[in-house]
């Protein structure tokens, strides 16, 4: 098929990314451009001499550490000190944007032969590597062990040393001194003695002290005893012990080694394993490979391989700890600096039963999975933590690989039925577990597996339900809570700091836990919980990475500025911020883009999807342009019949969505998204949304085949909220194209609000709709409850004055809202699309069932029977 | 000549400063004229979507002001760290 070029192309366009391709180094100096939407752009400003001893460089930095701290009011006076610029302790257990960002090293003298290393390391950790130095690909692989990306788009990237990155650097067998060494052999200048006795100072209390599940009790164990006194003494973990009668002082478990982290493991699936079961290599070898790596890394440095540690045979004390108290012991473990190491060694457990599963021959994993996996079976024994991967990237098979990694009974936890619909199906086309070991708890069905181990998948809400359960639920539930797992897989687990569910997840016991999410962001920076909750984030996927080898669609990021007719521009300028809201999304030079797109997307044969987080805009703007939409207030059966033939009518092209499109839909085929209006500034919101369209893979052919427009007002309040929601996908490397004109708009055929007639009566329609109009689909459910109010016609609202609830409510909402009549439509010229399809829906029935029996109503039945009695009569008569 | 009442056809001068801008700008400096009041408000004519004149003693001002409220709307990230 013919591609013409897509209507951005041809224009003047600014590129928030301005890195573009340096092949001497000189820092060159970039202007900022005063108004553009200057997403991620850095500035560099240099001396005027490359090769000069000092060099300065100064990174534009996303202040959303001051933002986050300034929108939601930190919890204390201790929080305030976290955010603090400067502030050199802290660590950022998943923020990398506490602290200074920006690496000053006027005062660092250059090594002779700096252009041949990539790294730039100042001396609190933050580390910028130069991807087009060589090396560059061998320094990041050993960044991505010991350190956590920031930043990763397509030139620098950037990254930081934090504790937690260190620990997992460690308990993957790299040592402190190697780690330094070849630090310093990457970096231009010589690594500051801060930075090393930084490093040192981490790394030395790891792993000292343990928290091991044994017999379904929680011990905290440690070799050294004066680790064991300060926990001991220390308040908050005196309140969590648990001390038996019997008991007086800590148990000694005896001499029990401790064994040193070795990598002869192969986790199934991978080259490795099948290699070794075809009897090619041997188990011992097996570790070789990983050896090499070191090996590499060692040529680097002039070191033969990684030093061994020496089995220790100190005895090992231990005391027990509450199972509820799980997090408290955690995060107050951290916080005295002797953090708690959790891992689990499943190969040698030999308490609970074994899980006969294992992945089908066929599957294949793919590099950045075994990656991930191998961080988190590093050293033979299973650690617990977060696992970030896009949309679309295989997700599933990371966990359904884990477990069978494991071999040991697992408690899958999705996000709702469906979910756990496709979890099923999935476990059973990857591994050859059998029907009867594998379970759903959903409200729908209910069963226990009859082996002694399996794995049971369920939704957040079912296990985290407080108040009574049916009698088979609960039965369930105690099945749940009285066995020991050992895997506990969280899917979607961005969720899972909310307070409902922490509780859900503090009453199991679990010997490992897996989190798997797309978006580790959240905007109330409850995300640093998590690694309370779960375990730090083991691994994240770079996008672009994954786009470049195909698993993951390459999408061309855009954004439309229109500008605002006059007439919307002068209300705008005059109305409080909810009338704003309406204002900039009703802008008819929006709505004209809007259709321009969507005309040009369907006519290269795209499935477009359209987003707006107002709803009042969706259904103006789907009903203008003559499209289905769906959001919160659309019945369940209309949402299946228009998706299903978004999927497979070649008619119908595109939709309309609003909130409710964002995670719980399921959209392979869409390869354009348009976003008209959003909800201020969600990070997450505008990565999930590019989630639905990462999947499109069907043409493969260079260049972009997915595309992601926003549109925005020009002058508004749009353009402040839009660049700062593009700031995690520019981290992610995504740059934003910036569209300010579009060719062919003019001369369109149909193009609506033509006039200046049509601009003003849309105008008096959006003046005089009410405020509430501005909020979302939400509102309305908030005011009910939460429920969709479908009372049947006659029945008075009661008002239920039992316990908390006030007997009279006040709540202002528009006057259709107060009378009920919310979901009339009184306007017959703009006839929803969604009903054309119900109608054909009914059509096609009853020419099918020919009108005819127990089908009709009865009113129509009566009709029909008087109507062919006068029809015999007719025929007969006459 | 001049009759005593003045010349009914006499042509006002007034000296002002040509504004050139696009529609949207003009409709914020209607905005900032509207929101002033009396011996303060700057505009002198409004001519059509592209142009207006305003008083010469306010072009600095006006020029401030306008900046201003286009910065309210752009997110700059910052410059320095």
């Amino acid at each position: 098929m013919s591609r013409s070029p897509s209507p951005a192309s041809s224009l003047d366009f600014f590129e928030s990314d301005p890195s573009s391709g340096e092949e001497e180094y000189v820092p060159r100096r970039r202007q900022r451009k005063v108004g553009a939407a200057a997403g991620g752009s850095k500035k560099v400003s240099g001396g005027p001499n490359a090769g000069g001893p000092k060099i300065k460089i100064n990174l534009a930095a996303i202040r959303r550490a001051q933002d986050v701290a300034g929108a939601h009011p930190a919890d204390g006076p201790v929080e305030e000190e976290d955010y603090g610029v400067g502030d050199d302790d802290d660590e950022g257990y998943f923020d990398g944007m506490i602290g200074k960002r920006g690496v000053d090293l006027s005062n660092q003298s250059l090594k002779s032969d700096h252009a041949l290393r990539p790294l730039w390391v100042d001396d609190t950790g933050n580390i910028i590597v130069e991807a087009f130095a060589p090396f560059a690909k061998q320094a990041q692989d050993f960044l991505v062990a010991i350190a956590e990306p920031v930043s990763r788009p397509s030139l620098i990237h950037e990254y930081r040393i934090t504790k937690p990155s260190l620990h997992s650097a460690m308990s993957i067998g790299l040592e402190t001194k190697v780690i330094i060494e070849v630090l310093s052999r990457l970096s231009k200048t010589p690594l500051s003695p801060r930075l090393t006795g930084r490093i040192e100072e981490w790394t030395a209390s790891f792993g000292k002290v343990r928290l091991v599940l044994k017999n379904n009790r929680y011990f905290l164990e440690t070799s050294v005893p004066e680790f064991l006194q300060t926990l001991m003494t220390d308040e908050v973990i005196r309140d969590c012990r648990v001390t038996a009668e019997a008991e007086a002082g800590p148990t000694v478990f005896g001499a029990e080694q401790t064994a040193r982290p070795r990598r002869d493991y192969a986790i199934p699936g991978t080259e490795e394993a099948r290699r070794a079961e075809r009897g090619e290599i041997e188990a011992g070898a097996i570790g070789q490979r990983n050896r090499d790596n070191d090996d590499l890394i060692g040529a680097v440095i002039g070191i033969g391989e990684a030093d061994e540690m020496d089995d220790e045979d100190d005895a090992v004390h231990s005391f027990e700890v509450a199972g509820e108290r799980m997090e408290d012991v955690r995060r107050r473990c951290k916080d005295i600096d002797l953090p708690a190491l959790e891992e689990y060694d499943f190969r040698n457990d030999v308490q609970n039963p074994n899980l006969d599963i294992q992945l089908k021959p066929m599957t294949v994993i793919r590099p950045y999975q075994e990656m991930s996996l191998a961080k988190m079976f590093g050293n033979g024994r299973a650690r617990s933590g977060v696992i970030v991967l896009p949309c679309g990237a295989g997700k599933t098979l990371v966990g359904i690989t884990a477990a069978c990694t494991i071999k040991k009974s697992a408690l899958v936890l999705c996000t709702s039925a469906v979910s756990v619909a496709q979890w099923k199906q999935q476990f059973l086309h990857f591994s050859n577990i059998s029907e009867r070991q594998i379970c759903a708890f959903t409200q729908g069905e209910k069963e226990m597996f009859t082996t002694p181990a399996g794995i049971v998948i369920s939704t957040y809400s079912m296990i985290a339900k407080t108040g009574k359960r049916a009698h088979d639920a609960e039965k369930m539930m105690q099945f749940l809570r009285s066995r020991e797992w050992g895997f506990l897989l969280l899917d979607e687990v961005h969720v899972a700091p909310a307070d409902m569910f922490r509780k859900c997840i503090n009453n199991f016991k679990v010997h490992a836990k897996l989190g798997l999410t797309a978006t580790l962001v959240r905007e109330d920076d409850r995300i640093g919980d998590l690694g309370y909750l779960i375990g730090p984030k083991l691994y994240e996927a770079n996008w672009m990475d994954l786009a470049k080898n195909g698993h993951i669609a390459t999408v061309q990021c855009a954004e439309v500025w229109c500008p605002m007719t006059p007439q919307f521009y002068r209300e705008y300028l005059r109305k409080s911020s909810r009338k704003r809201i309406l204002l900039h999304a009703m802008n008819p030079n929006k709505v004209q883009a809007a259709q321009f797109l969507i005309n040009y997307h369907e006519s290269r044969g795209d499935k477009v999807i359209v987003f707006s987080d107002n709803v009042y805009a969706l259904e103006a703007y789907a009903k203008k342009l003559g499209k289905s939409f769906i959001h919160g207030g659309t019945p369940e059966g209309e949402r299946l019949r228009i998706l299903s033939r978004f999927q497979h009518d070649p008619q119908l092209n595109t939709i309309f969505l609003s909130k409710v499109g964002d995670t719980s839909i399921d959209l392979p085929e869409a390869t354009c998204l348009i976003q008209i209006s959003s909800h201020f500034g969600s990070r997450r919101q505008e990565a999930q949304r590019l989630g639905r369209i990462l999947r499109a893979k069907r043409r493969n052919d260079e260049g972009f085949n997915a595309f992601f427009y926003s549109l925005v007002s020009k002058d508004t309040q749009e353009m402040y909220y839009s660049s700062k929601r593009q700031g995690f996908l520019i981290d992610q490397g995504y740059a934003f194209k910036v569209i300010t004109e579009l060719h062919g708009l003019e001369s369109m055929p149909n193009l609506v609000f033509k006039t200046i007639s049509e601009q003003i009566s849309l105008l008096e329609d959006v003046l005089n709709t009410s405020d509430d109009k501005a909020e979302t689909a939400d509102h309305y459910m908030r005011l009910n409850n939460g429920k969709l109010m479908k009372r049947p016609a006659g029945t008075q609202p009661t008002l239920s004055t039992a316990g908390s609830m006030p007997a009279v409510q006040r709540f202002t909402a528009p006057l259709e809202h107060l009378s009920g009549g919310q979901n009339l439509s009184y306007r017959e010229q703009n006839k929803s699309i969604n009903k054309e399809l119900a109608r054909d829906e009914r059509q096609n029935k009853r020419d099918r069932v020919g009108g005819n029996g127990k089908d009709q109503h009865n009113l129509f039945k009566k009709r029909k029977q008087e109507m062919d009695a006068i029809k015999k009569q007719r025929a007969t008569g006459v | 000549m001049s009759s005593a009442y003045g010349d009914a056809y006499a042509v006002k001068v007034t000296s002002g400063v040509l504004v050139t801008c696009d529609s949207a700008a003009k409709q914020i400096l209607l905005h900032l004229d509207s929101k002033r009041d009396g011996p303060y408000k700057f505009m002198i004519r409004d001519i059509d979507e592209t142009h207006m004149i305003i008083k010469r003693e306010y072009v600095d001002e006006v020029r401030d002001s306008l900046q201003d409220e286009l910065e309210k709307n752009t997110y700059v990230q910052d410059p320095n760290l």
